[in-house]
């Protein structure tokens, strides 16, 4: 597919924030949601690229590029959460932020589950347009949200609003 | 724990901005490709222009009638004049291109020639295209059978029933490469079924011509392509309208087809 400069910048303005965000959560690095999302819009510009905007939306298209690039990389290193997330000695003993933990409750959070969650919560995402994006059923990527869920609710039930409140 | 208050915090997980550079970055591998592109059009149009001259100075005096230089000009009984407007951001039109063109018995739309105003150029090399794109086209295929699975897709393209189509844009913004075209669903614009089986999202007189338009989405809705067909003239598209959908939810056109004359008989 050809396309002319104004068209694709307007197109990396319209889709590369929710992009990154998704790319960031997924990795928990920011450099590498960087050059996820600048190789997510270069793969448009292959000659081998597989869009067909008869077929697939874009955004459809461009959050599975994304995610196949991020679970790359994920697979490539043994990632955790970016350092500003990880559990240094110091963080621990003062007791991390909330934020924080919450990162770390998500990034631990097994890779199938993780990246639905990201999806539905954080991008406000469809469930039919999850199932398109990684390519799965509606039931799968309902039964995958509700085990994300269920198993977040398990690991930051200490951290409840209402428990906190109590402390 | 509920599902609001999982919700509170799974909402304290901020993301940090995207870069700025982000953008400069994408916008240079952009450009660098543009680049690319251009040098291998040189690297590639020399030894076809001189490839064009042999063939043309040694080769087609011995096979012309392969080469269908000797066949008979074909009359057609109709010949449309159109010319190819893109839109700008603030909706200015720019012409980009004009063609003359009619609609085979199949629906489907066959240029005849074009031209590039304002830019002789790009008018020269559109055409030299053409004429090479033409006249190397049974060598083409030959070369494409010789690849892995060419012989396979040029015998289905073969055997492929010929669909309507509509020539929609140029093909690349210089307009040097070629017309890109839209097949149209078979339904839509069928000629034995008077062009409208698809919804008919309007009617309009277009030089004379009554025409029925037919609406078809496009990347998931947020494109929307508008075809005015005529049926005195095999469906022929006289109008054709690509709109993109904004960010405040409207849709804004991009690019654009119009006829400006019909040539019966030519």
């Amino acid at each position: 597919m050809d396309w002319s400069e104004a068209d694709f910048l307007r197109l990396f303005d319209d889709h590369h924030l929710p992009l990154f965000r998704f790319a960031y959560r997924l990795t928990g690095s920011a450099a590498d949601a960087e050059d996820i999302v600048q190789e997510c819009f270069l793969e448009l510009l292959r000659p081998a690229c597989s869009y067909d905007p008869a077929r697939t939306p874009i955004r459809t298209y461009l959050f599975g590029v994304v995610r196949n690039q991020s679970l790359k990389r994920l697979r490539k290193k043994e990632y955790g959460p970016d350092p500003g997330h990880g559990p240094s000695p110091e963080r621990e003993v003062i007791r991390a932020e909330m934020e924080d933990v919450v990162a770390r409750a998500v990034m631990e959070l097994p890779e199938t589950q993780r990246e639905v969650l990201i999806l539905a919560h954080y991008e406000q995402m469809p469930l039919a347009e999850i199932a398109r994006v990684l390519d799965l059923e509606v039931t799968a990527v309902k039964s995958r949200l509700q085990r994300a869920r269920a198993g977040l609710k398990e690991t930051l039930a200490a951290f409840a609003p209402g428990l906190e409140r109590k402390q | 724990m509920n599902d609001t208050e999982l919700d509170e915090l799974l909402n304290t997980w901020k993301v940090p901005a995207a870069p700025r550079s982000l953008r400069e970055s994408v916008r240079t591998a952009l450009q660098a490709k543009a680049e690319r592109r251009r040098k291998r059009w040189i690297a590639v149009l020399v030894p076809a222009v001189l490839g064009m001259a042999a063939l043309l100075l040694f080769v087609t005096p011995a096979i012309p009638q392969r080469m269908g230089l000797t066949a008979p000009p074909v009359k057609h009984p109709y010949l449309v004049d159109s010319e190819f407007v893109r839109y700008s951001k603030d909706g200015s039109p720019a012409i980009d291109m004009y063609s003359t063109s009619y609609n085979d018995q199949y629906g489907r739309e066959i240029l005849l020639s074009r031209h590039i105003p304002d830019n002789p150029v790009h008018d020269a090399i559109a055409r030299l295209l053409d004429a090479a794109g033409d006249a190397t086209a049974p060598i083409r295929f030959r070369l494409l059978r010789l690849s892995p699975g060419g012989s396979e897709m040029v015998d289905k393209m073969a055997a492929a029933a010929p669909r309507p189509a509509v020539n929609t844009q140029c093909a690349d913004e210089k307009c040097i490469t070629g017309v890109g075209h839209f097949s149209l669903p078979m339904a839509a614009a069928n000629p034995g079924i008077g062009c409208a089986d698809g919804k008919i999202v309007d009617r309009e007189t277009i030089l004379g011509y009554p025409t029925v338009a037919i609406q078809l989405p496009l990347d998931g809705n947020r494109v929307r392509r508008t075809v005015w067909m005529a049926p005195a003239l095999e469906c022929f598209a006289l109008k054709v309208a690509t709109e993109k959908q904004q960010a405040d939810g409207t849709f804004g056109l991009v690019s654009g087809k119009q006829a400006l004359a019909v040539r019966l008989n030519p």
